[in-house]
């Protein structure tokens, strides 16, 4: 896309990409530490991912205080306008990406100190984990490059994670079934399996904003971006 | 003659069909058709140059006050094609009345600022026209700080005031459509804001075209915004739509800043 008249507009506006770019990068290597850890028992690396939540946070703070400016001293229209709307919603699901990555770490390390392990780190959730981290960097590649395919994959991706969750829950209720003892443990890994599910929904959300800031077509809440890309 | 525009749902006051536009040899629009929706704000913006107020200006004929100046095409107003040589020109400017960029109030008292053209129309009493007067000072919202002052000069008053004295003026002969080219280029903010508040209440009674260089000021008034480049309609659409999602690539590019 060709330049705005005004330099210091183009300046502004490649500013909160970059950064909107830095958090999501930030986001992504928080989310895999902890799924990692989560599968290793590595304490040391818990606690690194809980602490560098308030990076996240001070990423949040910034770029919405960027935004702001933006409209106040630009007033965008047309595709400007939409790229800082978009970039101001996706500055909330990173930011809540990044407290399950947080939220995933504190319940691992709960588990760890708890002492007794009797049901596995399962698997099947660190896999879990590893899509959902594909499909966050699928969106914010999509971001990056402003791909509309790119971000219709991130949201038929997200079906595959809904299913994963759901046979990881069907596991744990077979574990609790069998052994009330393991109860809490389970709930623990629940809640982690839960993190880790809502954070599709967030990569989701990014890719349709991506959607929204190319085209101008709001595909929230229709299934029509999902089934788009399920018809070759 | 084309279909009006979809936009507009057909609701035209104005209908301009194949319109163009001739400085001498020089071609200033070319084969602009759109509607202009009755009891809306109809904005054109564009760069310089790109016809938009040579466009306003054929709905009045104001261009007869200028030798070598011709429009072709069709401009349909109840039926009847203002542009045709046998139009009452002077009736015309009282159903499509204009304001200019700079405030131009006569050199007279206020009260007959707004007086002096309702007489050239209607012989009204001296209590009618008193209450005429008030009538079209208070649509302008001007009433209030007027009321104890009829009789001073018209140019006694602030730029922002002059403006609305310039509206009432030409909403005091009762005209269907207003034209405004740039009224508030010359204004300060506040008066700006005045001005386009009385905008939009006139538009419950008056169907109003405004030309304006603020893109912004288009956004925030008009229900239909034209785009025009090279003395080409580009895009017309609603104008929340051609703020967030304009069609063609020439508006993006407009109205984002991005043009040249």
């Amino acid at each position: 896309m060709s330049n705005h008249l005004s330099k210091q507009f183009d300046l502004e506006l490649e500013s909160i990409r970059t950064r909107i770019l830095q958090m999501g990068g930030l986001v992504e290597r928080q989310l895999m530490a902890a799924i990692d850890a989560f599968s290793t028992g590595n304490v040391e690396e818990m606690q690194r991912v809980i602490r560098s939540d308030r990076e996240v946070d001070a990423y949040e703070v910034d770029i919405d205080e960027e935004c702001t400016l933006l409209i106040a001293r630009r007033q965008p229209t047309a595709r400007d306008l939409r790229l800082v709307m978009a970039i101001s919603r996706i500055v909330t699901d990173l930011e809540r990406s990044g407290d399950k990555a947080a939220k995933i770490a504190n319940k691992s390390r709960k588990l760890q100190r708890a002492g007794i392990q009797r049901i596995p780190r399962l698997s099947d959730l660190h896999h879990c984990g590893r899509l959902v981290t594909d499909m966050l960097r699928g969106a914010l590649d999509a971001l990056a490059r402003m791909d509309v395919d790119a971000a219709r994959e991130v949201i038929h991706a997200d079906k595959e994670i809904d299913a994963a969750f759901n046979a990881v829950i069907r596991q744990l209720v077979t574990y609790m079934m069998e052994d009330p003892r393991t109860i809490t443990e389970a709930l623990d890994i629940i809640w982690i399996a839960k993190a880790i599910e809502r954070v599709g929904d967030h990569a989701t959300n990014i890719a349709e904003n991506v959607i929204y800031t190319v085209s101008g077509v709001d595909v929230r809440h229709t299934g029509a971006a999902a089934r788009k890309a399920e018809t070759p | 003659m084309s279909a009006p525009h979809p936009a507009t749902n057909g609701n035209a006051l104005l209908a301009v069909r194949d319109l163009n536009f001739y400085y001498g040899d020089f071609r200033g629009l070319n084969d602009v058709s759109l509607d202009i929706a009755k009891n809306r704000v109809t904005a054109f913006i564009g760069p310089s140059g790109c016809g938009k107020s040579t466009l306003l200006r054929t709905f009045n004929r104001m261009y007869d006050l200028y030798p070598g100046q011709r429009a072709e095409g069709q401009i349909n107003f109840h039926g009847e094609n203002l542009l045709d040589r046998k139009q009452d020109v002077n009736l015309l400017r009282a159903k499509i009345g204009m304001v200019f960029q700079k405030p131009t109030p006569f050199p007279m008292t206020i009260y007959e600022n707004i007086a002096f053209g309702v007489r050239l129309y209607e012989p009204l009493s001296g209590s009618s026209m008193g209450e005429r007067v008030e009538w079209a000072l208070r649509k302008a919202a001007l009433w209030e700080e007027t009321r104890d002052k009829l009789q001073q000069s018209g140019l006694s008053l602030s730029g922002g005031q002059q403006q609305r004295l310039c509206i009432a003026r030409t909403i005091a002969v009762k005209p269907e459509v207003v034209l405004l080219d740039e009224p508030t280029s010359a204004l300060d903010p506040l008066s700006t804001a005045k001005i386009e508040d009385l905008i939009n209440e006139l538009k419950s009674e008056y169907t109003i075209a405004i030309v304006t260089h603020n893109m912004q000021q288009a956004a925030r008034i008009s229900d239909f915004t034209a785009f025009m480049y090279l003395g080409e309609l580009v895009e017309f659409g609603i104008t929340d739509e051609v703020f967030v999602k304009p069609k063609k690539q020439q508006t993006e590019d407009y109205i984002t800043g991005r043009f040249g």
